[in-house]
C-alpha cells in the first residue's frame, strides 16, 4: 500500500448536536486515519453514540462539517463522487453530507451495532444483502447467485458462515459476524463498532479483536467505542475520551495507563466503598433442584436440570452468554414461568420452606424476596406511572411491608382495606426511598419516564430493598447505567450480603459478576456446566465453560 | 484464522433442516379435519332442525346436507363470497408484514364498493367503476398512511375511524345523488363464459359433470364431486383478476427484493434502516397496495349487481383481517384461509336457499355461524406467528 | 412595565406549557381539525351542485337545540348512553384494551333488560312481585349490565388466553349481537320475544312492567330526559373512584400501561384483562338497560342503540379515558347526537355528516403527535414570542 497508515481517512470538525434543550454534543472534533484503529472511549451518555449516529447519517449534526480524503473520495461510486465533489475541499479532503443511512452506506461508512440490526427471521445471506440486494431480471432475487456471493465475502475475509442459516438460530459471537459481513458486502471504508464486545465472552472478544486487526491489514478504518478501559488499550491505534459531549482527551496504549484512563473518563476518581465481609454461619437459604422448563416449540427444554444452592451471606453469580436461559431461569424462579419439573424451596428462616413451584408470583414477591428484573424499562417500571405510583408496584400486594419500612411499629395509617388504596403510606414510603436512595427527581410525583435511567434503577432499587429482603434476585442491575450509580448498587448488594441476605446475581457483565460474586456457576445453553469459587477463579476455563459448555481439553485430561 | 476453530466448532453451526412433512401426510391431515369441521356442522345443523321442527331422518338428512357441503353451486357460490375476503385478507398481509395494523380496511372496502357505482353510474361503464374504486382505496389509505405513519397516530383507532368515516360519508353521499339507502342501477361488471371461447369452449361444455349423471355408479359419484370448470367458469372479470392477483401477490412479497424489505421492516426497521432502506416510504407502499386489493373487493361487491345499498359491506373486511391472521401472515395461507372462511359464510345461507336445510330454521341463528368459526380460528392462532414490530409506529429517533 | 404584569405573563406562561393545558389544547384541536375538514366536505358538496342549506344547518343543527330547553333537555337525553359507551370504552383503554365491541354489548343490554321487564318477569310466577317492587328497577339495570358484561367477557377470554385481538373479537361480536338481535325480536315468525299484538310489531319486545320503567324529569319539558342521568352522573364518580383511589384500579391502570412489569410485580394480568373487558361490557349494558328503561314507550326496538357505541369510542378519546371528563364529552356527543335526530326529522340534510364529523374527531384525536405538534406551533410558539417581545419591551424601558 503505497499510504502510510498516518494518512487521514476521515474527519469530523466542530460537530454539535443538540435534542431540545439537551446538548448532546458540543464542538467535536476527530479523526481517523487509514489503515487504523481508533477507540473512542467515555461512560453512557458522553455523547459516543450521537457522534456515531452522525457518521452513519442517522441523525444530522446542527453544525459544524464531515470531510473524506481524496483517495476515499475516487473510490466512491459515480454518484456519489460527483454529488460531494463540489463541497469544501481543504488539505486533500472533501466536505461530504451525509443524510440519510443509505448515503452513509454509498460513502463507505459502515457501523456494526451494539444492539444487532439484524432480522431475526431472515436468512444470513438475506440479512447482508438487504437493501442492495442480488437480483436477475431486476426484479426477482437470484438465491443461488446471492448464497455464492456470501460464501465467497466470507471466504475472503476468514469468516466463515452458512449463508443459508437463519439469524434467529445463531449464536451472539456469529450474528456479529453476520453485521460484520454486512458492512464488507457494502464495501465499507470505515467500519464503526458500537460498544462490540458487550456481548462477548472473553474468548469471542479476542477473536473480534483477531478479526479487526484482520480489517485492518485490508487497509480498513475503525471506530471502537467502548466504556470498558482494558479493551481499547489492547486494541486500538489511538484512544479518545469523551465526556459529556465533549473530546476531552487523546492518548495512545503505549503512552497511558488503566488508572489514567479511568480518571479521563470519569472526570475524578473512583473508589469502590464496599467491601465483602469474611463471615461464618452459611446455611442454606435458597435451593433450586432440578428445575426444568420445557420449550413448547422445540425438543430441546429452555432450562434443563438446573440445580443450585444460595446461603445466607453468599452472593451466587450466575454467568453465560446472553441468552443461554438466564431470562427464562429468573422468570422461572419468580413465578413468571411454570417449570415441567424440579423444586424452588427458599427457607427464610430455619425450619420454614417455601416451595415457589406451587406459588403465583403475587406469593412468592410476598414472602420476603427483592427482585430486579432485567429490563427495567419494560418488566421494573410503569413508565406513564410516577414515581409514588411505581414504588408501589413492590408492595400492592403486602401494603404490611410498606408501612413496616415507612413507619416502623408506629401503624399510623389503616391499611386494611381491601378495596382502596392507601394513598398516605403510599406517599410516605415513596418519599423515604427517594431520599435514601437519593433519587434525583424534582418530586414524588414526577413521571418515571422523565428520570435518567440510573434514577429509574435507584427506584427499583429502593423499593426492592425496603421489603427488607432475605433473599436477592438480581438480574443485570447495572445495565445501562453511569459508573456512579453502579458503585451504588454494588455498595447496597454487598452490604444487604453482609447483613446476611443470599443473593442471585444474573449478569451478562462478567467483571461485575467476578467483583461481586462469592460463588459464580455458568449457564449454558440452559445448563449448568460449572461451578468456581471467587478464590479459585481460572479466567480461561471460564471463558471456555460460557462459550462452549465444557472444559477445555487439557481439563478433563487432567 | 485459528481462532474460528476454537469458538466455534464445526457441530455448533446447525444446518438448517429440511425436511419438510411429507406433503401427502399433511393434505390428508387437513382433509380429516376440515371433513371433522364439517361433520360437526351437520350435527349441529340437525339439532337445531330439530329444535324447530320434529327431528327429520337422520340418514336422509346427512346425505342431503353432504351433497349441498359438496355441490358444484356451493364451490361456485364459495368463491364469490370469498374474494372480496381475500382480496382484503391479500391486502392486510402487505401492510402488516410491512409492520402497520390496518382495521381500517372494512372502510375502505365500502368506499371501493360505493366508488366502484358511482362511476360506473356516471360513466356507464363498468371499467370507469373498477378504475374509480382503486382511486378511491388509493386516496382513503393514503389517510390511513399520514397518520399512522407520518404522524405516528395509534394505528388501530385510525383504522376505526376510517371505517366510522367510509360508514357515515359513503351514505351521505348516496343520499346526496340518488336517495337514502340505496343507489340508482348502474352498469354491472361482465362475466366471462369459458363456453364460449373457440376451440377449447365445446370441449369444456363436452366434459361438463352434468353430462355424466344418467351414466350409472360414475354419474352417481359425480353428483357428490364439485366439478372445477364449472366452479370457475361464468364469474366476472374481477373475481378473475383477483385469482391472477394470487401467485402475482406471492411472488412480490416472496420472491422480489420490494417483498423482502417490506417483510424485513415489519420484523425490524431499525434493521432495515440502518440498511439504507426508506422504511416509511415502503409502509406507505404497503399501505397503499392493501388499499387497492380492499376496494377491489370492495367493487366485486356491488359490481356483481350494479347496485350499492347502504352499509353494504357487512364485516368481509374484518374476516378478511381473521384471514389473514389465520393464513399466518403469507399469501397463501390467507387465501386459503379466506375460501374456508367464504365456504361457511355462503353455507349459512345457501344450503336453506337450496333446500338443503328446513326453512323453519330462523336465518339470523345461521348467519352466526362463521363469525363464531372466526372467532374459533383466532383463538386457535393466537399471535403466534404476527410481524415483531407490528402496530407500531417507526420512530427513527428512538433507540 | 409593571412587575404585576410580568407575574401575569409568567403565570400565563406556566399555565400554558403544563401538560394539563397541553391536553386540553390538543383535545380542542383534534376537535378543530374535525370541524374544519366537515366545513371542507360541505363547501365541496355544495360547489358539486347539491344543495346543503346552511341556513337549515344552523337552525336545526344549533338554534334548536342551544336555544330551547328541550333541545337542551334532549341533548341531556342522550348524554346518559354515552357516559356509559364512553366509560365502556375509557376503562378498557385504561387496562389496555380496545374494545369496540360496545355497541353490541349495549345492544345485548337493551333488549336483555328488555326481554326480563317485558316478558320474563310478568309471565314467571314466582317474579311477578317484581312487577310492583321498585327492587326492579334496579334488577333489570342489572341483568343488562351482566348480558353486556358476558359480551364482554367472551372477548376478554379469548384475549387472555388464546392471545386473540380484542379488536376483531368485539368487531366479531358486534356482528353476532347484530343477529342475535334479529333472531330474537326481528321477526314476526320465529322470534320468540317479539311483540306480536301491535300492529307495528316488527322489531320490538312487549312494554317493560311499571316497576322497571325510568320517569321523565319534567314531561313539560321533554318526554325523552328522564333520571338515568343521574345514575350515569353516580356511575362516572365511582368510576372516576374505581380507576385512581382503589387497588383495582391501579391494578388495572398498571396492566394497561405496561402489562411486562405488572406482571414482574406480581399482577395477574390476564385476570384483569377478563375483570376489565367484563367492566366494560357491563357499563354499556347498563347503558342499554336505561336506554330501554327511560324511552317512551319503554320496551326494546330494532336499532334504538343508533351508533351510540361507536360514538363511545369518541367520547372516551376526547376526554383521554378519565371518568370525569367523559362527562363532559358525553354532554358534546350528545348535543351532537341531538342535531343528527333534529336534521333527519325536518330537513333533507344527510344527517349522517354529524356521524362523519364524529368519525373525524376520531381520527384527528389518534394522532398526539400531530395535535402536540400544532399545539406547539400555535401556542407554544406564540408564547414564546411574546415572552421575547416582552424582554425587548423591558430592554427599552430600561434604557430610556
Amino acid at each position: 500500500m503505497d499510504t502510510g497508515p498516518n494518512q487521514v481517512a476521515i474527519v469530523l470538525e466542530n460537530i454539535s448536536k443538540s435534542f431540545g434543550k439537551v446538548r448532546a454534543l458540543s464542538n467535536v472534533t476527530i479523526k481517523v486515519n487509514e489503515g487504523e484503529i481508533l477507540a473512542l472511549l467515555g461512560e453512557n451518555g458522553a455523547g459516543k453514540s450521537t457522534l456515531m449516529k452522525i457518521l452513519s447519517g442517522l441523525y444530522q449534526p446542527d453544525s459544524g462539517r464531515i470531510l473524506i480524503s481524496d483517495r476515499w473520495l475516487s473510490q466512491l461510486p459515480e454518484s456519489q463522487r460527483v454529488k460531494n465533489q463540489n463541497g469544501d475541499i481543504t488539505e486533500g479532503l472533501h466536505e461530504i453530507t451525509i443524510s440519510n443511512p443509505r448515503e452513509g452506506m454509498l460513502l463507505g461508512i459502515g457501523m456494526v451495532y451494539q444492539h444487532f440490526q439484524l432480522v431475526e427471521s431472515l436468512t444470513v445471506a438475506e440479512n447482508i444483502t438487504l437493501g442492495d440486494e442480488i437480483v436477475k431480471s431486476k426484479f426477482v432475487i437470484d438465491d443461488e447467485l446471492m448464497f455464492e456471493t456470501i460464501r465467497t465475502l466470507s471466504e475472503k475475509y476468514g469468516l466463515p458462515i452458512d449463508p443459508k442459516a437463519k439469524v434467529e438460530d445463531l449464536p451472539v459471537g456469529l450474528k456479529q459476524r453476520v453485521e460484520i459481513l454486512k458492512q464488507l458486502y457494502r464495501k465499507a471504508n470505515l467500519i464503526i463498532f458500537d460498544e462490540p464486545t458487550a456481548v462477548l465472552t472473553p474468548l469471542e472478544v479476542e477473536e473480534l479483536f483477531n478479526t479487526m486487526q484482520e480489517l485492518k491489514k485490508a487497509g480498513k478504518s475503525m471506530i471502537f467505542i467502548s466504556h470498558k478501559l482494558r479493551e481499547p488499550l489492547a486494541i486500538a491505534d489511538r484512544i479518545v475520551v469523551m465526556r459529556k459531549g465533549e473530546v476531552v482527551g487523546e492518548t495512545t496504549p503505549s503512552t497511558t495507563t488503566m488508572a489514567d484512563l479511568a480518571t479521563m473518563v470519569v472526570g475524578k476518581k473512583i473508589v469502590s466503598s464496599a467491601e465483602r465481609a469474611k463471615t461464618q454461619t452459611h446455611q442454606v437459604l435458597f435451593e433450586v433442584r432440578g428445575l426444568t422448563l420445557e420449550n413448547p416449540s422445540s425438543p430441546k427444554p429452555l432450562l434443563n436440570n438446573i440445580s443450585f444452592k444460595v446461603h445466607t451471606h453468599e452472593i451466587l453469580g450466575i454467568a453465560g452468554i446472553e441468552g443461554n436461559g438466564q431470562t427464562e431461569m429468573v422468570d422461572t424462579l419468580v413465578g413468571l414461568r411454570k417449570p415441567s419439573s424440579g423444586s424452588i424451596v427458599f427457607s427464610p428462616h430455619e425450619g420454614q420452606t417455601v416451595d415457589f413451584t406451587s406459588l403465583s408470583t403475587q406469593e412468592i414477591l410476598n414472602s420476603g424476596i427483592a427482585y430486579i428484573p432485567e429490563d427495567r424499562g419494560t418488566q421494573g417500571l410503569v413508565q406513564d406511572f410516577n414515581i409514588t405510583e411505581n414504588v408501589w408496584l413492590a408492595f400492592h400486594g403486602s401494603p404490611e411491608t410498606a408501612q413496616k419500612y415507612a413507619e416502623g411499629q408506629q401503624k399510623t395509617h389503616n391499611i386494611q382495606s381491601k378495596i382502596f388504596l392507601p394513598l398516605q403510606l403510599m406517599k410516605t414510603t415513596s418519599s423515604k426511598i427517594v431520599n435514601t436512595f437519593n433519587v434525583k427527581a424534582q418530586s414524588i410525583n414526577q413521571q418515571i419516564k422523565n428520570l435518567s435511567g440510573g434514577n429509574q434503577q435507584k427506584v427499583i432499587l429502593g423499593r426492592e430493598f425496603a421489603k427488607n429482603p432475605k433473599l436477592v434476585i438480581a438480574s443485570q442491575p447495572t445495565r445501562g447505567v453511569d459508573i456512579g450509580v453502579m458503585e451504588q448498587v454494588h455498595t447496597n448488594l454487598i452490604n444487604l450480603r453482609n447483613e446476611g441476605a443470599g443473593i442471585v446475581l444474573v449478569s451478562a457483565d462478567l467483571d461485575e459478576i467476578l467483583k461481586l460474586a462469592d460463588r459464580i456457576v455458568i449457564l449454558y445453553e440452559g445448563q449448568i456446566v460449572g461451578e468456581m469459587n471467587s478464590g479459585e477463579l481460572d479466567l480461561e476455563e471460564l471463558s471456555h465453560l460460557m462459550i462452549s459448555g465444557t472444559y477445555s481439553e487439557e481439563e478433563n485430561t487432567k | 484464522m485459528t481462532a474460528e476453530a476454537v469458538a466455534y466448532p464445526e457441530q455448533q453451526i446447525k444446518p438448517i433442516e429440511v425436511s419438510p412433512p411429507s406433503t401427502r401426510k399433511k393434505l390428508a391431515k387437513y382433509t380429516l379435519m376440515l371433513v371433522g369441521i364439517l361433520e360437526l356442522y351437520a350435527i349441529l345443523m340437525f339439532m337445531l332442525t330439530s329444535m324447530f321442527e320434529s327431528p327429520p331422518n337422520i340418514v336422509t338428512f346427512h346425505i342431503n346436507l353432504w351433497q349441498g357441503f359438496l355441490s358444484t353451486r356451493t364451490f361456485k357460490e364459495t368463491l364469490i363470497w370469498a374474494l372480496p375476503i381475500m382480496m382484503t385478507a391479500m391486502g392486510a398481509t402487505f401492510n402488516e408484514r410491512a409492520g402497520v395494523i390496518n382495521i381500517g380496511l372494512e372502510g375502505i372496502m365500502l368506499w371501493g364498493a360505493w366508488a366502484a357505482i358511482f362511476f360506473s353510474f356516471t360513466y356507464n361503464n363498468f371499467w370507469a367503476g373498477i378504475i374509480g374504486a382503486v382511486l378511491f382505496g388509493v386516496a382513503i389509505s393514503l389517510i390511513h398512511a399520514v397518520m399512522s405513519i407520518t404522524f405516528k397516530a395509534d394505528q388501530i383507532v385510525v383504522g376505526v375511524a376510517i371505517n366510522l368515516f367510509a360508514i357515515g360519508l359513503t351514505s351521505v353521499l348516496t343520499a346526496l345523488i340518488w336517495r337514502p339507502g340505496r343507489s340508482d342501477y348502474a352498469p354491472k361488471v361482465e362475466t366471462v363464459n369459458f363456453y364460449s371461447f373457440p376451440f377449447i369452449g365445446p370441449i369444456l361444455e363436452a366434459i361438463q359433470f352434468s353430462r355424466f349423471f344418467n351414466i350409472p355408479v360414475l354419474g352417481t359419484i359425480l353428483r357428490f364431486v364439485p366439478d372445477p370448470i364449472a366452479v370457475l367458469n361464468n364469474h366476472n372479470y374481477i373475481l378473475y383478476l383477483g385469482l391472477v392477483l394470487i401467485p402475482i401477490s406471492h411472488f412480490l412479497l416472496f420472491g422480489t427484493p420490494f417483498g423482502l424489505r417490506i417483510r424485513a421492516i415489519g420484523e425490524n426497521p431499525q434493521a432495515a434502516a440502518t440498511a439504507g432502506i426508506a422504511v416509511r416510504k415502503y409502509q406507505y407502499i404497503a399501505v397503499v397496495i392493501s388499499g387497492i386489493y380492499a376496494s377491489l373487493g370492495g367493487a366485486f361487491v356491488t359490481l356483481r349487481f350494479g347496485l350499492f345499498t347502504e352499509n353494504v359491506i357487512q364485516g368481509e373486511g374484518f374476516i378478511g383481517l381473521v384471514a389473514m391472521i389465520f393464513g399466518k401472515w403469507t399469501i397463501i395461507g390467507a387465501v386459503l384461509s379466506s375460501v374456508f372462511f367464504g365456504y361457511f359464510i355462503y353455507l349459512s345461507s345457501g344450503l336453506k336457499l337450496y333446500g338443503r336445510l328446513s326453512q323453519s330454521i330462523p336465518d339470523p341463528l345461521l348467519k352466526i355461524f362463521p363469525y363464531v368459526i372466526a372467532m374459533v380460528a383466532l383463538a386457535l392462532i393466537g399471535k403466534a406467528k404476527a410481524p415483531k414490530h407490528i402496530g407500531k409506529p417507526y420512530d427513527p429517533t428512538e433507540d | 412595565m409593571t412587575e404585576h404584569h410580568q407575574h401575569s405573563k409568567k403565570q400565563l406562561q406556566s399555565i400554558v406549557t403544563h401538560p394539563r393545558t397541553e391536553q386540553l389544547f390538543m383535545t380542542l384541536i383534534s376537535f378543530f381539525l374535525a370541524f374544519l375538514s366537515v366545513a371542507l366536505i360541505i363547501i365541496v358538496l355544495q360547489n358539486a351542485g347539491f344543495d346543503i342549506s346552511m341556513d337549515q344547518l344552523y337552525r336545526y343543527g344549533v338554534r334548536d337545540i342551544i336555544f330551547t330547553s328541550s333541545g337542551l333537555a334532549n341533548t341531556l337525553y342522550w348524554t346518559t348512553p354515552l357516559i356509559f359507551t364512553g366509560l365502556s370504552v375509557g376503562i378498557a383503554f385504561r387496562a389496555g384494551l380496545f374494545n369496540i365491541g360496545s355497541q353490541g354489548q349495549m345492544a345485548m343490554g337493551a333488549v336483555s333488560a328488555a326481554i326480563w321487564a317485558a316478558t320474563i318477569v310478568p309471565n314467571t310466577t314466582f317474579l311477578t312481585f317484581l312487577a310492583k317492587s321498585p327492587l326492579n328497577l334496579v334488577i333489570t339495570m342489572f341483568i343488562g349490565g351482566i348480558v353486556g358484561g358476558l359480551w364482554g367477557y367472551i372477548p376478554g377470554k379469548l384475549k387472555a388466553n388464546f392471545g386473540a385481538h380484542e379488536v376483531i373479537t368485539t368487531i366479531l361480536m358486534n356482528l353476532v349481537a347484530t343477529n342475535m338481535l334479529q333472531f330474537l325480536v326481528g321477526s314476526r315468525t320465529y322470534s320468540p320475544f317479539v311483540n306480536r299484538s301491535s300492529v307495528d310489531a316488527y322489531g320490538q319486545t312487549e312494554v317493560i312492567v311499571k316497576s322497571a320503567k325510568i320517569e321523565p324529569i319534567n314531561p313539560s319539558v321533554s318526554n325523552f330526559l328522564n333520571y338515568s342521568i343521574f345514575i350515569a352522573l353516580v356511575i362516572a364518580i365511582v368510576m372516576h373512584i374505581v380507576l385512581f383511589r382503589t387497588r383495582f384500579g391501579y391494578r388495572l391502570r398498571a396492566t394497561g400501561l405496561n402489562p411486562t412489569a405488572a406482571e414482574a410485580s406480581g399482577i395477574n394480568t390476564k385476570k384483569m384483562t377478563i375483570q376489565a373487558m367484563v367492566l366494560s361490557g357491563a357499563l354499556a349494558g347498563i347503558g342499554g338497560a336505561l336506554l330501554v328503561q327511560g324511552t317512551f314507550p319503554y320496551r326494546y326496538n330494532l336499532g334504538m342503540e343508533s351508533t351510540l357505541g361507536f360514538e363511545g369510542i369518541a367520547v372516551a378519546l376526547l376526554a383521554q379515558n378519565a371518568p370525569l371528563p367523559i362527562i363532559i364529552a358525553s354532554l358534546f356527543f350528545g348535543y351532537l347526537h341531538q342535531s343528527k335526530v333534529n336534521l333527519d326529522v325536518n330537513t333533507d340534510i344527510p344527517a349522517d355528516l354529524i356521524f362523519v364529523f364524529q368519525a373525524l374527531v376520531i381520527l384527528f384525536a389518534s394522532s398526539p403527535y400531530l395535535a402536540r405538534l400544532l399545539y406547539r406551533r400555535m401556542i407554544l410558539d406564540k408564547t414564546a414570542k411574546n415572552k421575547s417581545s416582552m424582554l425587548q419591551s423591558n430592554q427599552q424601558e430600561e434604557e430610556s
